[in-house]
Parts: C-alpha cells; sequence; structure tokens
C-alpha cells in the first residue's frame, strides 16, 4: 500500500473518532506548549540581559571590591572597603593603565528622600569625575531629558546637585509640578535637582527610573559617610585593549594593596564579555530545567496517547477484521495505526506550537507595556522545528505497541469480536 | 479440475487447554461455477469450514487444494493475497465502514491490491452498477438500510473479481424483501460464472443453490443436488 493511502486511511480513521482525537492530542499540546513558552520567553530573557550588557558597553571592565566567589555558596562578602581614592589615582595614571579611556568611580546605597510631604525611599549612585564633565553619559550611555548632568567642578566641590529619574518624578512631584530647579532632601541633606532622566527601564542592572544621581565625593561624604567605592569603572579605548586592560589594572591594585599572590587578590576585575557569558549560562541552563519539566508532560502525553490507541484497537477489532479479509497484510495494518498516532502527535504538536507562541507573545507584549520596554518577543524556531520532531517522535514511540497489537489479530479472532 | 479440493480436513481449537473438534476429517470438492450451500445448525462446523477455505484460518490437518494447489502453509502476506484477488466475502453483519462512502467501501480491496490507482474508480462503479445501487455512490455507508448495506458488501466482495464468492450468512440479519433481493443479485452473479459457497442455516435460502452441503458435529451428514432449485424470482419467504 503507498504511502498517500496509508495516510489517507489513518486521516479517515482520525476523522470517524473526532473529539477521541481531540482529547488524545491534549497531553501532547499541553507539553509542546509549555517548551514553546519555556524557549520564547527564554530567548526573550536572554536577548534582554545581552542587549542590556551591550547597552552599558562591550569595551566596559567593571573593578568590583572583595573577592570573586569560588561557587554558589561563596557570598565573598570581605574586604568590601577596598577601593579607595587612591586606587582611583593609580588607575587614571597613564602610566599604569595606558588603554583607559574613561574612569569612574561609583557609590551606591538607599536613602530616602522628601520634597514637602512627600518622602520616597530610593537608591542613590554616586559618579562622575573630577576631571571630565560627561563620563556619566559616556559610561551609562543616558543622558537627562531635560536640564544636564554634574559637572567636574561639581564633583570636586562636593556639590548638593542631584538628577532625578523619571519614576522618582513621577512619585515626587506628579505631572502638574516642574521639578528642574526644585529643592528636594535627600537624608536631611538638601539637594538642586538639575536634570531629570527620561524613562529608560533597566540598564544594566542599574533601573536609572528609580534613582536619583549625585556627585560620588557628595555622595560618599554627605549620604553615604564612607571613603571607598563600590565599584570602578573603566572603559577601554577599543575591544581588544580590553584583555591588556585587565591586566593592567590587576597590576595596579595589586601594587597598591601589597599583594604578591593572586589568589589573595581584595578585588575582581569583570568584563562586561564575562558578565555575559555568565549570565548566558544561567538562562540557558533554567531554560534547559524547565524544558525538561516540560518533556516529562509530553511523555505523560504520549503514555496517554498509547492508552487511548490501545483503548481504539480493541473498539476497531472488527475493521481490523474485515480489513484482513479483504486482503490487508500485517504491515499494512501497523502502518494504518502507526500513522495515525503520529498524525495525532504531529497535530498535538502544531497546535502546541501556535498557541506556546502565540501565548508568549501575549506575555511578552504584556511585559514590554506594563515592565520592561527593552523585552522583545521572539519566535523559537528552533523550538518549534524540534517541538514538531519531538511529537512525531514520540506518535512513533507510543503508537508502535498499539500499532503492532492490531497488526497480530487473527482475522477471524477480529472478524469474530463483538 | 476442482475449484476446491479438500482431503480429510480437520480443524483443533484449543482453548484454555481443553481442545475442541470442530471439524473431523472432512472431505468435498467444489467446482468452477457452482453454487453451493453449506448447512448445519450452530456448532456443526460450518464457519470454521468456511474460514479455512476463505484462508482466514489455517487446517490442523487434512489437505486443502485451491485451483490445485497448496497455499495453507503459506506465509500470511500470501494470503491475504489470495484472499485479496482470489477470493469474495460478504458477511451476516455486512462490516461496512460506517464514515466512509458506499464508493469508498467497495474501494477498500482494491487498496490493498496491485490495481493501479487509475483503475479504481471504475472498477468500483462497475461493481456497484452490479448490485443496482448507483444512486447511493456518494452516500456515507452509515445513511444505507440493511438491505443496501448488504448490496454494497456484495460490491466490495466484487470489485476484485474473484473466483470465489464467499456468502456468510448473507440475508440473516435482513426482512425477507431485502433477503429475495440479496438472493436475485447472488443468482445472477452465479449465472454470471462466478462460484459462491453460501452458508446459511435456513433450508429456505439454502434451496437457492445447486448442491446442498449439511454438516453435522464436524462432519459432513448429507451432499446432495438440489432438484427443484428455488429462483429469488418466485418470491422470497422467511
Amino acid at each position: 500500500m503507498k504511502i498517500k493511502h496509508s495516510l489517507k486511511t489513518a486521516l479517515g480513521g482520525l476523522h470517524s473518532n473526532k473529539s477521541r482525537s481531540a482529547l488524545t492530542i491534549l497531553g501532547i499540546v499541553i507539553g509542546i506548549t509549555a517548551i514553546m513558552l519555556v524557549l520564547s520567553l527564554g530567548a526573550g530573557a536572554q536577548n534582554l540581559i545581552l542587549s542590556q550588557i551591550q547597552g552599558m558597553g562591550s569595551r566596559t571592565v567593571v573593578v568590583i571590591p572583595g573577592r570573586q566567589p569560588s561557587g554558589p555558596s561563596d557570598f565573598a562578602n570581605v574586604f568590601l572597603d577596598s577601593l579607595k581614592e587612591r586606587d582611583l589615582r593609580s588607575v587614571k595614571q597613564k602610566e599604569n593603565v595606558p588603554f583607559a579611556e574613561d574612569v569612574m568611580p561609583i557609590v551606591f546605597g538607599t536613602v530616602r528622600l522628601a520634597y514637602q510631604n512627600e518622602t520616597y525611599q530610593s537608591t542613590v549612585l554616586g559618579g562622575g569625575s573630577d576631571e571630565q564633565n560627561d563620563s556619566m553619559s559616556k559610561i551609562f550611555d543616558i543622558t537627562p531629558e531635560r536640564g544636564s548632568f554634574f559637572t567636574a567642578a561639581d564633583v570636586q566641590s562636593k556639590a548638593s546637585v542631584v538628577v532625578i529619574g523619571d519614576k522618582i518624578r513621577e512619585h515626587l512631584f506628579g505631572d502638574e509640578t516642574d521639578p528642574l530647579g526644585k529643592k528636594i532632601r535627600i537624608k536631611d541633606k538638601t539637594f538642586q535637582i538639575i536634570g531629570i532622566l527620561g524613562r529608560k527601564g533597566q540598564v544594566s542592572f542599574f533601573n536609572f527610573d528609580d534613582m536619583v544621581l549625585v556627585p560620588y565625593t557628595t555622595a560618599q561624604q554627605y549620604l553615604l559617610g564612607r571613603k571607598y567605592f563600590d565599584r570602578i569603572i573603566v572603559s577601554a579605548s577599543s575591544e581588544d585593549k580590553i584583555r591588556v586592560t585587565v591586566e593592567d589594572l590587576k597590576t595596579t591594585l595589586r601594587a597598591n594593596h601589597n599583594i604578591t599572590d593572586p589568589e589573595k587578590d581584595d578585588f575582581f576585575v569583570e568584563t562586561q564579555a564575562d558578565l555575559a557569558e555568565r549570565l548566558k549560562t544561567i538562562t540557558t541552563a533554567l531554560t534547559l530545567f524547565l524544558s525538561g519539566v516540560a518533556g516529562i508532560s509530553l511523555f505523560v502525553g504520549g503514555v496517554g496517547i498509547m492508552n487511548i490507541m490501545l483503548v481504539s484497537v480493541t473498539e476497531r477489532t472488527r475493521e481490523i477484521g474485515l480489513r484482513k479479509a479483504l486482503g490487508a497484510t500485517n504491515r499494512d495494518i501497523l502502518t494504518q495505526f502507526l500513522f495515525e498516532a503520529v498524525l495525532l502527535t504531529s497535530l498535538g504538536g502544531l497546535v502546541g506550537i501556535t498557541l506556546g507562541s502565540s501565548l508568549s507573545f501575549i506575555i511578552s507584549s504584556i511585559i514590554s507595556k506594563f515592565a520592561l520596554a527593552t523585552w522583545h518577543f521572539s519566535f523559537p524556531y528552533l523550538g518549534a522545528g524540534l517541538g514538531l520532531l519531538v511529537s512525531v517522535f514520540v506518535g512513533l514511540v507510543f503508537g508502535l505497541y498499539p500499532a503492532r497489537t492490531a497488526s497480530r489479530k487473527a482475522p477471524i479472532e477480529a472478524l469474530r469480536y463483538e | 479440475m476442482s475449484l476446491i479440493e479438500i482431503r480429510n480436513l480437520s480443524k483443533t481449537y484449543l482453548d484454555n487447554g481443553v481442545a475442541t473438534e470442530a471439524l473431523k476429517g472432512v472431505s468435498l470438492s467444489i467446482d468452477q461455477g457452482e453454487f453451493v450451500a453449506i448447512m448445519g445448525p450452530s456448532g456443526s462446523g460450518k464457519s470454521t469450514l468456511l474460514h479455512i477455505l476463505g484462508f482466514l484460518d489455517r487446517e490442523s490437518g487434512g489437505e486443502y487444494l485451491f485451483m490445485g494447489e497448496k497455499f495453507s502453509s503459506l506465509p500470511d502476506e500470501k494470503l491475504a493475497e489470495i484472499r485479496n484477488q482470489k477470493l469474495g466475502f460478504v458477511f451476516q453483519s455486512f462490516n461496512l465502514l460506517p464514515h466512509f462512502t458506499v464508493l469508498e467501501n467497495v474501494m477498500l480491496p482494491l487498496l490493498y491490491s496491485s490495481v493501479p490507482e487509475s483503475k479504481w474508480r471504475e472498477k468500483g462503479e462497475k461493481a456497484i452498477d452490479a448490485v443496482k445501487l448507483s444512486h447511493r455512490r456518494e452516500y456515507p455507508a452509515v445513511q444505507l438500510s440493511g438491505g443496501e448495506k448488504q448490496r454494497v458488501a456484495i460490491a466490495r466482495a466484487l470489485v476484485n473479481d474473484p473466483s470465489l464468492i464467499f456468502a456468510d450468512e448473507p440475508t440473516g440479519n435482513l426482512d425477507s424483501k431485502s433477503g429475495q433481493a440479496i438472493m436475485e443479485i447472488l443468482e445472477k452473479l452465479n449465472k454470471d460464472g462466478h462460484t459462491i459457497i453460501l452458508i446459511t442455516h435456513e433450508t429456505y435460502t439454502a434451496e437457492h443453490a445447486g448442491r446442498i452441503i449439511r454438516l453435522l458435529d464436524g462432519e459432513v451428514e448429507s451432499d446432495t443436488k438440489v432438484e427443484n432449485r428455488r429462483s429469488a424470482a418466485e418470491g422470497f419467504v422467511k
């Protein structure tokens, strides 16, 4: 019998039992939908993270105080105050780190803001440079929508000036008042608002919408009361100078801290590429894990198919007997039932792919509308192809036993069956 | 040469370890073009005989020659081919695929044959014409009356132009009028040269045949020529 007719026969069989066919594929539909959702949203999350990291500039190198965590249980909370003013000076010297284009220290902490009767808890980020006016814009790739950033002079004089994020503007001032030039209190000190950021969403782990930005000198002295830095951000002059810059930074800081054994470093240097790689590994692992969980539902769906196919074979015993009496061979019957199973699961796979990608499109739209503007829907072509392949495979595997049972029925036993 | 030649044919079933002898050494021969009725009460072995003659089952002992050849020791695939090419079956309960149309049901044996697909429709329509159901060709089988269903089943048995047609209680599920129509068709097929083996437990139906073989307890009780053959046209009374 030709493939075309096997297919037709199988289709006819499924058509005769429409509602049961629909129920049978439910397990496969759910499994494939889940896998599509996980893969699509996983890819979306990965793209988001990668684009954020790239948003901060691929040439960016970050010096972080403390030891690099050696494993998941190692939180490395020692030496958090190891980056000092002296280190900043050394890093800025051309003979120490020749390919450092921009160098900016940052500090951050939680503070309470107040404007008239409104108060708000928020994060303060101290940054800027005492030599250059545009460090903030260059390193973070942000500029105030209105007003401007603090200047090198502001940093030198520890000026009480602040640039506020959009969410803070909304919270403290609403849409009526123009905040530019207004005075707010941050931790009992009065600051003048010199700039307002537009809504940015998350940029490289900093949600600037929910932040106040001040000169780092001001933040250190008046708001956080500390002499050390939380990060020193360095941007290399070009991408192929990143490695050299990392090594130069390490040498310089080790010299400053009298460290000879690299194992005893009280700081670590991270490049954006490292970070991207690490996060990619995490999201991939998470996606794989969740796909595995969804895969279990596919297995359960497959067992369901086998179960119902077995019932179907019993119910259609007379049909099998008749076909055999009319000249169908065991192989013809095997092919017919196997085709039915594969058709069922492939149909389930297609429905699942459609449902899964539609759902993840809807979820992505909701996320980008209400939470993260930078989230994008991505259609998981790999997942779709794989999903279809897996559903065909499930049909073959779980359809084989019922199909064999059908094909081995003796024609008279089958004809006699009531 | 006989179409069918059996010598000392026996069949023993094993049911949960208990052996039941359904046929105990049956010998008979049937010629090409004959219309034979096999009769007997239930349990007499007539269905078993039909299954063996129709290559749906294998004998336990004795010999079965079909067209002078011994086929029954061949593999299943070969027997399926013989059933498909040489034999036609008509069952008491019609055994149509309910959601398929009349034409599709009739063409079903062609699906398993080597007949090229381009000829299927023509052959199917010819067989449907032979049972006078052309007006029902595209109807789903489920919508037909019992008599019409049995006519479809006969058309299906005819479609591969077999040498031998088995009819297992073909009128058993029908009213007398429909039964008469079926017997008329079988008579006509016999006149056209098809060999027909009819299984029935009704003497009246059996008397349409030219010869009646009576079975009892797995043995041939009598094998007689029908002197006054009935014709379906005379009227069919159950």
